[in-house]
This record gives structure tokens, sequence and C-alpha cells, in this order.
């Protein structure tokens, strides 16, 4: 029997293949929803579908969502004109910069951002069983080996900027908004009554970063061993829940 | 056969019925002989009251170059900057209700004052400027990442003082809150929006009609040092006060003698600076030929046709639109048609954004 789903959009990708590829770990059917239109990725659902399915499923299934994500790159996976920096926390030292941006600026740009997000509340709003929000992979550390992937797939400006012109801004910077996200994603997750999964400690490098090992070939995906740890989170979380009903 | 006078020859504005009483209540202008005109490049720079953003929001939105000098970082949404103030004016400093805060911010911007009081501390991880207490909501999380804004905001103000091309000033308040210490001017009474009241630290000041024409001068000389080319064209808010410190008055007569001053003032100021032009938006809100209908019900707000009645008066004497620089490349006479901006602009109602309001917060 089912104990869980995952629906998510482009970060489902990295499980789908990590359960296909393991043994054992396919008990989680993973649904990919589409961004774009049905012609250009005829294979993933519609959003009216991702809401029929999860409507159909008890309350013992739970439900994970892999959906807000990735805002950090919007904001600064390309270096902008302006190079900015901002304090994360208050003893934060922060680099030459060009601008500050206050943090609560910073935060309230993910914060109107998650408002956006319609498909989580409409999912929440229909399923039986508990819903999870998890958390988008981390960053990259590597800069050339995101900017080499970048060139040679896409060829054509990220969310309009052309970066072999901008180049790519400071890892650390990435970082920072990466975890900003986690912060106002489980605070927008918890307001909804929902759960927030951090990424898990084991993908991690000492810096804080994607370890390398977990890198998809491209620059902002982890690949399917990373997938395959957040199969193992799932089955923790899901079993945890099941003992606790018992 | 009447003798002659004066007033046998004067033109129908010198006359209340002809051109006030007997007016469709739209039809009204007070406007005459406007000697500043904006073309869609100069740079027009916003600053003042409440009132200040309506003027800031239809030159955004009517195809005027509204100059802005802090626009927030362009890797921002514009929503997400509108929602942190960014914008709202020429730069991010928020309300300037009285002459002295403006010609204080001057000087903070060219380092000639450096008021003793520059933090807040709300919390542990809120700080606010004295001086723009709402401009970043929810504040700042240190007093260094208050102050590396604050340096660039007024790199920012020193950018708009010295490239601007035309500077409207809306006079909003002669009431203010001054430190006892160093005379600083705060937007708005301490202990309201930020900070904790001290009647041994602040002092209530009401500025004179002398106050007013002497900081505005300062003003207008320091602009005119950096910016000799620049044009100011000054207002006094329509909005009266939502409280007055005067416990001798009533908010009623306060607010009369305010407006009255800062009315006063502007005339004083465009009468001796060649540069400097008055814009009766105060008369057209306030003027009894509308019988109080371009106020909300709360008597204080400006409803969206009163700010249309003023903005379009302002387009059709103050700017020249598109139409009219066409046609004056096109022929030697110029147009004399309303500007088409003026029918493209928006209609709903945008809240302004007012600390004065929250001193009667409940």
């Amino acid at each position: 029997m089912t104990k869980a789903v995952i629906v998510g959009q482009s970060h489902t990708v990295c499980m789908s293949a990590a359960a296909a590829a393991t043994p054992g770990w396919g008990q989680f059917p993973v649904y990919r929803v589409r961004s774009g239109d049905k012609l250009s990725d005829p294979d993933a659902l519609s959003n009216d579908q991702a809401i029929d399915l999860v409507r159909k499923l008890n309350e013992n299934v739970d439900v994970f969502l892999s959906i807000p994500g990735t805002y950090h790159n919007i904001l600064g996976l390309v270096r902008s004109r302006l190079d900015f920096d901002f304090f994360l926390n208050p003893e934060d030292r922060l680099l030459d910069l060009d601008y500050l941006v206050p943090r609560r600026v910073i935060t309230s740009a993910f914060d109107m951002h998650l408002e956006t997000e319609a498909l989580v509340p409409k999912l929440k709003g229909v399923a039986a069983g508990r819903v999870y929000v998890l958390a988008c992979p981390p960053p990259k550390q590597d800069n050339a080996f995101m900017m080499q992937r970048l060139l040679a797939k896409w060829n054509k400006p990220y969310r309009g900027q052309d970066i072999a012109a901008c180049g790519l801004n400071r890892p650390e910077l990435r970082r920072k908004l990466w975890l900003i996200e986690c912060e106002r994603t489980k605070f927008w997750a918890e307001s909804m009554g929902l759960d927030f999964l951090h990424a898990p400690h084991a993908a991690l490098n000492d810096e804080g970063f994607l370890a390398e090992q977990y890198y998809a070939e491209d620059a902002t995906h982890a690949n399917e061993d990373y997938g395959l740890l957040i199969l193992k989170l799932v089955a923790s979380v899901t079993n945890q829940n099941k003992g606790l009903l018992k | 056969m009447t003798k002659p006078h004066p007033y046998n020859s004067a033109p129908a504005h010198n006359f209340w019925r002809r051109s006030v009483a007997e007016l469709d209540p739209g039809l009204v202008d007070p406007v005459v002989n406007f000697p500043i005109r904006i073309d869609s490049d100069m740079r027009v720079a916003t600053a003042g009251s409440c009132f200040a953003q309506h003027i800031a929001r239809y030159l955004r939105n009517s195809g005027f170059n509204y100059y802005v000098t802090e626009p927030g970082h362009p890797i921002l949404p514009e929503s997400v900057r509108t929602k942190n103030n960014y914008g709202l004016f020429t730069a991010r400093y928020g309300n300037i209700y009285t002459a002295r805060q403006l010609v204080q911010l001057v000087e903070r911007a060219y380092g000639s004052f450096a008021p003793a009081e520059s933090v807040w501390q709300e919390a542990d991880d809120v700080f606010l400027d004295p001086f723009r207490p709402s401009s970043q909501p929810g504040g700042f999380i240190t007093k260094l990442e208050l102050e590396l804004d604050r340096a660039q905001h007024l790199a920012a103000v020193r950018e708009m003082l010295e490239t601007l091309d035309v500077f409207v000033f809306t006079l909003g308040l002669t009431e203010c809150w001054v430190s006892r210490h160093d005379g600083s001017a705060f937007p708005v009474c301490p202990g309201v929006e930020g900070g904790a009241f001290d009647p041994d630290r602040y002092m209530f000041y009401n500025q004179t009609l002398d106050d007013v024409i002497a900081d505005m001068t300062k003003f207008l000389m320091a602009l005119a040092r950096v910016n000799p080319k620049a044009q100011v064209i000054l207002t006094v808010s329509p909005v009266p006060l939502a409280a007055t410190a005067r416990h001798d008055q009533h908010v009623l007569t306060a607010t009369t003698y305010s407006k009255a001053v800062l009315r006063i003032a502007a005339e004083t100021l465009a009468a001796q600076f060649h540069h400097v032009a008055y814009f009766p938006s105060y008369e057209i809100i306030t003027g009894a030929f509308n019988r109080g209908g371009y106020y909300a019900p709360d008597l204080r707000n400006i409803v969206e046709s009163g700010v249309s009645h003023v903005m379009g008066l302002f387009m059709k004497h103050a700017t020249i639109s598109q139409t009219e620089v066409q046609a004056e490349k096109d022929e030697p006479m110029r147009g004399t048609g309303q500007s088409d901006a003026y029918f493209e602009m928006v209609q709903h109602v945008v809240q302004v954004e007012c600390d004065e309001a929250a001193l009667d917060r409940p």
C-alpha cells in the first residue's frame, strides 16, 4: 500500500530517477507537475491533474511537495550589473560590495514570491493525509562547473540575463539566499499547517553547499543520489508518522 | 455707462463668480501663467508630505521622467521594491513634512550635520532610522546594516540634488518634534513610529513663517550650489493635521495656522526666486467650489477625483505633452491641447503612506 506520494516540479526528476534505479525504492510514486504548457512537457501533470490526484488519496497517504523552491537561483544565480550582498545574520561580515540590500528587503522578496504560489495551498486543501514541503536542493559551490553546463545546455539567457556576459554570482551569496529561501518557505508552510523538511544534512559539504557527489549535470539540480537521500527522508518521516499513529 | 476702473479689463480668472462659483467644479482652474514647463526628458524629483506621493504616482504613470535615484537593487521585482518603499519618492527618505526636515536632509547628505541621535533600537534585531522610521518595513537587523543603507541613501540624495531638473516639494506641516540636544527634526514624534518619547530629550516646535522661509531659503541656496539649473515647484498639502501637539489649540485652528504659514511661505519664495513656482493644489482641494467633495469620509485623505483634478491641471499647465513636443517640432505655433498623458492616468485609489496618521492610532 502506498504510504506517500511526491509531487513537485523539476527537482522531482532526481527522485524519479532514484526510485527507478534503486531496487526497493519504488514504493513512493513521484509525480512531476509541468510549469509550462502541455505541448512542451506532455509527460508531466497539469495543476488540475495534480489536485485530482491528491484529492483521491486517503488519510493514510502522506503528500510530499517539492514545489515552491529555487527562487534563490532567480535572485542569485547570474551576477547582476550591481554586485550586492546582505547580512544573513547580524554577525556576518560583508564582502566588498557595490550595494547592500537590507535583510528584510531580501526576506520580503521571498515572502512575496511565496504568496504567488497557488498550487500548494490547493493541494493542502484537498489532501486528506499530512502534507510536507521539501526544501529545494542546496546550491552548488563550483562556479566553473555550473558555468560550463549552463553555456553548454542553455546557450541562451537565463531568466532574461546573458550568462556568458554577466558571469555567476559568488557561491556564498547563493548559499545565503538558499538559506533564506528555506527559512521563509518553512515559515510559509507552517503558516498553512504544513511541515517543512530541510535538505538532508548528508548532502552538504563542509561549507554548507551541495556536495559534489550529488551534482546533476546542470547548474541548479541535484542527481539521483540526492534523490535517493530524499526518498530515504520521505521514508523516515512516513514510517515515523505511521508508528506514531499506531 | 460704466466708468473705467481696473476691474473692467481684468481677465475672467480674476472674478469669483465667473471662475469659481458658476463653473462646474471639475472645470475650476486656478492656475495662471505657471512659469515652469516639464517635458518628458526632464528629471523630476519629488519629496514632501503624503500628498506628494500622488504627484510622484501620476508623473510615473504619465510618461514623464519621474526621477528615482534610489530605486532598490535591480534584481528585485518591482513589487518587492515598492513594498519596501523604493520609488515612493525619488530617494527612500519617506515623508518629509517640514522645511526643517528637508534642509537637514541636505545637510546630512553633504556631511555638514550629523544628528547625535542616529538610531532607534526597538528589539534585538530591529533598528530604525529616526529620520525615516517607516522606510524600511520591519526595520534593519543591525545598527551596521542601518548605517550602510543610510550611506547609500544619502548618496542617492546627493545624486538627486545634483542631477535633477525639477524638484517638486509638498510642504506639509509646521508642527514638528526636535531634539533638545542638537535640533534634529524628526518626521514624526518619537514614540509614535519608533523610538521612545522622553520630554527631556525631545521638544515640540511649531515653525513660524520666518522659520519656514529661512529653512526653505537655506535649502534653495544649497540646491543652487550643487545644481544651478534646478527648478523648484512648491505645493502645500491639503491634508489636515491628524493631530496637533498644541494643547491650547483645536486641531482645526492648528491646521489653519499650519497651512496658512506654508501657503504664505510658498508665495514668498516663489516671488523671491525666479526658479521657484507655486502650484495651487491646496486651493483645488480645499476650495469651497467642490463643497468638500475632494475629501474622503475621514475629511483628511483626498479622493481620487480630487487628485485627478490637481494632476490634470498640473499636466495641463506644468508639462509639455508628447503631442505638444511633436507639434513644437512640426510647427512654429505651440499646440494647446490637453496632455494625452492626462487621459491615460490610472484611476484607482492608491493608499498613500502617511506616518502622521499614526498619531491618532488607538
